[in-house]
């Protein structure tokens, strides 16, 4: 892989519980690559996300953004640059796709008009009457398409999702690996944490994460 | 991996030693040397511990407050435990404080309780000590518990400080009963000080004792990381 | 980050803080709820024949609104619990601060809503509509301020931690206390016809409680949210 990864973990070690979750990872995610994190249910994949986001600090081990230790980094650069789907869509439910589009965008820094917000939202598959509707009465797959809308509103260059086909029909999915390729393609690095096969044969690498250790990597 | 013994805790015994016959020369000193208090007769003997008590609550917490303030800008282990060891003991002191005042209260006031200033703030500090100790209970040993009960602690310090403001601008509106305990002579000065030395090195021991565990817990739940690492990494070669 | 950046984002969290209460208007109800029937269970428990109003007005009028203050606090961060957005809130690029201060500022909306109702409610029920209400009303903007200070950093440390109805207000209410006693006394000196002086006293003291709360609040909580 050439160039250097936007974002680079070394040594990774987690614990819960007085246990080790993660022990020894090493991750890295290069501009234009989807890398996919596979393994069986309580292997530590979520862990693992929650420290490359940054919100949990590994027992050992470093993550750096572009360079820098996670934990020094300016809060400008990662508000601007990490983008998050976790387990929850992340959005405020009383309020509208589109309000919620622009108070991220706000947020990370970025102005967006509801013009670009419906544009967006058009993008991921949702109509402007529904865009407009608050978010409470959405279904889980419409929220989920909303919650992909917030990434691309962000501008994050490095995005790490968290099981993102949840709730997605077959088309949704399709559009979901779309939009995955296409960030990847404008040089965006992604990490997706997955059971869906479609979604691993998007990836251009799977990690198999077991028992809180990666088995060897695999090129897809 | 080398298995090393647990340090002999020499200076432990040794402090405890110290505080053992610092407390025992006052309660003999106090019983045989010093006069019984002119107007308060016998009772105002509890004085002498009753004010120790105080320092050594107020000493406490506020080395709690400031180590968790440190914790909080550089978090490290061992001042984790030396504050919770702080706040801990500080709580104990507390509850003799205000087991041993009401106590002296009754017979010199009259009354068990009065809203006195002092009396006020180390009700209330014992009870923001109380549910920093039940906050970091709950929110378990995770680092988010860990940084929640040092930022109440810290918080509580400048909430202290504001109540003994306002408790004592609140009390002076009411005649003032505090009379008497005071010092009288010169053995009363000795007996005094005595008792708080011994006291203060009661503290000290207690605070120390809690240390060392919190830190022999803290190393115990390390191995128990190591030994899951090492089964992580045995199981991983297994299916290799 | 600069000043400006922080109170942009404050605006912006702050209105959508203001269009969530109006559309889900259940916090605010049950929150004016809460204070009325305070006020009517104070009334059972003092009101008796005859004047005692300058005696209860102080404690009744101080006492419901922080049990109504406490009520709103543990709704604050509701809507961010409710679809996990709390961390990207967090996440600003201005840091945890504009959160902070945008919540800070939502309870004190809530409180003031709550005040306007309760202040006529206890001046009627209690027949103290003649009081003098000036001091009061400056006691009133300090505490206020002070507790959505206070309150929304134990607020917003507690979100993560089990049982904290409970809890909040086992830490809130012995850190109000000077606030507390501060904005008792000033109405009750103001009722009674004492001396500007104790109360220009008392009211700096909730000045100088505000000023600690102001600086303290934010930095321990941008402190305990980042990992």
């Amino acid at each position: 892989m050439s160039g250097e990864p936007l974002l680079r973990a070394t040594g990774i070690a987690a614990a819960m519980d007085r246990r080790y979750v993660l022990l020894d990872l090493d991750v890295s995610l290069h501009p234009g690559e989807i890398v996919a994190i596979a393994g069986p249910n309580g292997a530590g994949k979520t862990t693992l996300l929650r420290v490359l986001e940054g919100v949990r600090r590994p027992e050992r081990g470093e993550v750096r953004l572009g360079g820098v230790p996670m934990h020094e980094a300016s809060a400008a650069s990662l508000a601007r640059r990490v983008g998050v789907i976790g387990h929850h869509t992340g959005l405020y439910l009383d309020l509208s796709a589109v309000e919620n589009l622009r108070l991220f965008a706000t947020l990370a820094g970025r102005d967006l008009d509801a013009a670009a917000a419906l544009a967006i939202l058009a993008d991921v598959g949702l109509a402007r009457a529904d865009a407009c509707r608050p978010v409470r009465h959405y279904s889980r797959g419409m929220a989920q398409r909303a919650a992909l809308a917030r990434l691309l509103a962000t501008g994050a260059d490095i995005w790490l999702l968290d099981e993102p086909s949840t709730g997605l029909d077959r088309e949704g999915c399709a559009l979901l690996h779309r939009l995955l390729r296409d960030a990847a393609d404008a040089g965006r690095a992604l990490c997706v944490v997955s059971h869906d096969p479609a979604l691993l044969e998007v990836a251009d690498r799977v990690l198999h994460l077991v028992a809180g250790r990666l088995q060897a990597e695999e090129a897809a | 991996m080398s298995a090393t013994a647990a340090k002999r805790p020499t200076a432990l015994l040794a402090t405890l030693a110290v505080a053992t016959l610092l407390v025992e020369a006052a309660i003999v000193y106090i019983a045989v040397a010093t006069p019984a208090d002119v107007n308060l007769g016998i009772v105002q003997k509890i004085f002498y511990f009753h004010v120790g008590t105080a320092f050594a609550m107020l000493i406490s917490l506020v080395a709690g407050a400031a180590l968790s303030g440190l914790d909080l800008v550089s978090p490290s282990d061992r001042v984790d435990a030396a504050a919770r060891a702080c706040i801990e003991v500080g709580v104990v002191f507390g509850a003799m404080l205000l087991v041993s005042g009401p106590l002296w209260a009754r017979k010199s006031w009259g009354m068990y309780w009065t809203w006195e200033p002092r009396l006020t703030l180390s009700l209330l500090v014992v009870l923001l000590a109380v549910s920093v100790l039940i906050l970091r209970g709950l929110a378990g040993d995770s680092a988010t518990g860990r940084r929640v009960g040092a930022s109440l602690a810290v918080l509580a310090a400048p909430a202290s400080a504001l109540i003994h403001l306002a408790v004592k601008l609140w009390g002076g509106n009411h005649p003032s009963v505090l009379q008497g305990g005071g010092i009288q002579s010169a053995e009363m000065r000795i007996a005094f000080w005595m008792a708080v030395a011994g006291l203060l090195s009661f503290a000290a021991t207690l605070v120390a004792v809690r240390f060392r565990s919190l830190r022999l817990q803290q190393r115990v739940d390390a191995l128990e990381l190591d030994l899951s690492a090492l089964a992580l990494r045995r199981a991983a070669k297994g299916d290799a | 980050m600069s000043v400006g950046t922080t109170l942009r984002l404050t605006g912006a969290l702050l209105r959508k803080d203001v269009r969530v209460a109006a559309r889900s208007r259940e916090t605010a109800l049950l929150v004016l709820l809460f204070a009325v029937l305070c006020v009517l269970i104070f009334a059972f428990g003092f009101l008796r024949e005859g004047a005692v109003a300058a005696e209860v007005v102080p404690g009744v009028l101080w006492v419901t609104l922080q049990f109504a203050s406490t009520v709103a606090l543990l709704r604050l961060f509701a809507a961010e619990e409710e679809a996990g957005a709390l961390e990207l809130a967090l996440r600003s690029v201005a840091g945890p601060a504009p959160l902070f201060f945008s919540k800070a500022l939502m309870q004190l909306l809530f409180s003031g809503m709550v005040t306007a109702l309760v202040l006529p409610m206890v001046l009627v029920f209690f027949d103290a509509t003649r009081i003098p209400l000036g001091a009061t009303l400056a006691a009133l903007a300090l505490g206020l301020v002070g507790q959505a200070l206070v309150g929304t950093l134990v607020s917003g440390l507690m979100v993560r931690v089990q049982m904290r109805d409970v809890l909040l207000p086992l830490v809130l209410y012995p850190i109000l206390t000077p606030s507390l006693i501060a904005g008792v006394k000033v109405t009750a000196i103001s009722i009674a016809g004492g001396s500007t002086e104790v109360i220009g006293t008392w009211l700096s003291l909730m000045v100088v409680f505000d000023a600690v709360f102001v600086l303290a609040s934010p930095w321990l909580y941008a402190r305990a949210s980042t990992p």
